[in-house]
């Protein structure tokens, strides 16, 4: 459904942060994005979202070049989570979750009962409905991720975009987040997700592309790509990759740890 | 940890509307009794005899100068207090909703100063009342040409830059002021000058409120067909963006409009200042954040505030002290009662 070709961005000529990225998502697939620090994953995601225009290859979204398409139409296909957000207004946080409805509503129309209860519940799926009156600025880093996340289900879009969902997230949370991501897709949803956590790639990712220098550097199944030696190549350090006994979300599960010496 | 004025703040759609209805009746009602306060009081009942007598309801039976001073001197002015405080109060809410920046007031993109300097120079080569309100209208809105302009030339979308430059315009315009007001001659120019900073509705006459009325239509219907992709933009350009919003063209279309609504209101009355920045806060500590609820009530709450105060400048027996003067001091004291009352919940 999202085919990505070629795909190269820099904000001077000089210096390329996208140098000719390459890759697609199919519908229904929990796609992780790993990588590290300053290596172009929020730069490419922005400019899947139509927020930056890149400078050469193209990016198609059901089979629509992405930059034809009207903000409006965007909105309705793609959904994002930004990583970090605030707001600068006492905004409660049904208020801000509700925002995600703007893109059905029609011109100079208010938000019908629907989309209310559209609102309420993406609220409720995050498990967050007890704060629907609080002040959104009042709340904690973790749970503005938590409504922002809402924000994107609220959408209902068929793609969404997630920066590092689990950033500022307790454990808890992180593994709720987790399996929300993985019902998102059984529902028919596409997650496009960007991580710094093998361990939870492995999880619950289908397919994990990493990111290194601005060029795909592997793509594939992530028990497949998140190898010992890739991580070791991806970080420039020393790792090592094991199968334990233990069997979460259906399979067996491997660890990531790196060797500190 | 979470504040909430539980008492102020009612969030279902019912008590919206009803708060909403209140507040307008309120409006109204005032304004009526308005056109009673002045050197000459005229009681309620003759008021409202007045109005009767124009229904042919009732008979004249009143000094036929009380309804020449009711009807053709504060009639205009209560109206215009009305307008130009709601025109002020709905800038205001828009630029800091769109700049995401409390601080934010309707002078920002440096339309008084323009204004400003703009009637001054008509002031100077004593110009007649119409061509030193068209001067300042087209100089207002040059200064806001220029600020545009110049973040243009910075060459970002950022909206800070827009800001930056409103500031510089309006030092620029400043300074030019200062040398008008040097050149200008002590005995008449220059006390017209001052006391046009400072804010008037003495000379306000329904040419006045026919001009503002069409500008004040075009700049809420724009507001409010696009009330809640403005709103989304408080989430920041980027969430906007993702939720369909044109950011460019809703950007422009808010700057025009609250632009538009300033410098009338400027043209007509001078230099008010703090409506346009208080009023906004006040109507958030009722109504919360949302822009579509805050566009509804800033109209109102700000057309009452500079009713209220224009009532005070002509009901104070002292010589009428100037509107601006006045919503300063009135404007610091209530702000500083909603900074104690948000605290740092999000200031």
């Amino acid at each position: 459904m999202l085919a990505v070709e070629n795909l190269s961005f820099g904000y001077t000529a000089l210096r390329k942060i996208l140098k000719g990225i390459t890759f697609n998502i199919r519908q229904g697939e929990v796609l992780a994005l790993l990588g590290p620090n300053g290596t172009g994953k929020t730069t490419l995601m922005r400019c899947l979202l139509g927020l930056l225009k890149p400078d050469g290859g193209r990016t198609d979204l059901f089979g629509r070049d992405i930059l034809k398409l009207s903000a409006k139409e965007r909105s309705r296909m793609i959904a994002y989570a930004p990583q970090s957000s605030s707001m600068t207004f006492p905004y409660d946080v049904l208020e801000v979750v509700m925002m995600g409805r703007l893109p059905h509503l029609g011109f100079g129309s208010s938000p019908s009962r629907k989309d209310r209860f559209e609102a309420e519940k993406a609220l409720e799926i995050m498990r967050i409905g007890h704060l629907a009156s609080n002040l959104f600025q009042s709340l904690s880093g973790g749970e503005k991720q938590l409504v922002v996340i809402a924000r994107a289900l609220a959408q209902k879009a068929r793609l969404m975009v997630l920066d590092e969902p689990m950033a500022n997230l307790d454990f808890y949370n992180q593994a709720r987040s987790l399996k929300i991501l993985r019902s998102l897709a059984r529902q028919g949803h596409t997650v496009l997700w960007t991580t710094h956590s093998p361990d939870q790639a492995l999880l619950v990712a289908d397919r994990l592309v990493m990111i290194k220098d601005g060029q795909v550097y592997a793509d594939g199944r992530p028990e497949d790509v998140i190898t010992g030696e890739s991580l070791s190549e991806l970080y420039g350090l020393n790792a090592v990759v094991t199968e334990t006994s233990v069997i979460s979300a259906g399979k067996p599960v491997k660890i990531c740890v790196p060797i500190i010496d | 940890m979470t504040f909430r004025s539980t008492s102020l703040n009612n969030k279902s759609d019912g008590g919206f509307i009803l708060r909403w209805s209140v507040l307008y009746i309120a409006v109204i009602i005032c304004s009526f009794l308005s056109l009673g306060v002045g050197r000459i009081s005229i009681p309620s009942g003759t008021l409202v005899s007045i109005f009767l007598s124009k229904l042919n309801l009732a008979v004249s039976d009143w000094d036929p100068a009380l309804e020449t001073v009711a009807l053709n001197v504060r009639l205009p002015r209560v109206v215009l207090a009305v307008l130009v405080g709601g025109a002020l109060s709905v800038s205001g809410v828009s630029y800091q909703t769109l700049f995401k920046n409390p601080m934010v007031s309707p002078a920002i993109l440096g339309v008084s100063a323009g204004a400003g300097f703009g009637a001054a120079l008509a002031m100077i080569n004593s110009a007649s009342w119409w061509q030193i309100q068209m001067l300042a209208f087209i100089s207002g809105l040059i200064a806001v040409l220029g600020a545009y302009l110049i973040a243009w030339i910075f060459g970002r979308q950022e909206l800070t830059a827009l800001v930056l430059a409103g500031v510089i315009v309006s030092s620029l315009f400043g300074a030019l002021l200062s040398i008008l007001k040097l050149l200008a001659d002590t005995d008449s120019a220059l006390p017209s000058i001052v006391f046009w900073l400072m804010g008037s509705l003495s000379r306000g006459s329904n040419r006045d409120v026919f001009i503002m009325l069409p500008a004040l239509s075009v700049s809420l219907g724009i507001l409010f067909l696009f009330r809640y992709q403005i709103n989304a933009l408080s989430a920041g350009e980027d969430v906007a963006a993702t939720l369909g919003v044109n950011v460019r063209l809703i950007k422009s279309l808010v700057i025009l409009a609250a632009t538009l609504m300033t410098v009338v209101s400027v043209t007509i009355c001078g230099i008010v200042g703090w409506v346009g920045l208080v009023v906004p806060h006040l109507c958030r500590l009722i109504v919360g954040a949302s822009y579509p609820r805050l566009l509804a009530v800033s109209f109102g709450v700000g057309g009452l505030c500079l009713l209220l105060i224009d009532d005070l400048v002509r009901g104070l027996p002292t010589a009428e002290l100037p509107l601006g003067v006045l919503t300063s001091l009135v404007g610091a004291p209530i702000f500083v009662f909603l900074l104690s009352r948000v605290r740092k919940g999000w200031l």
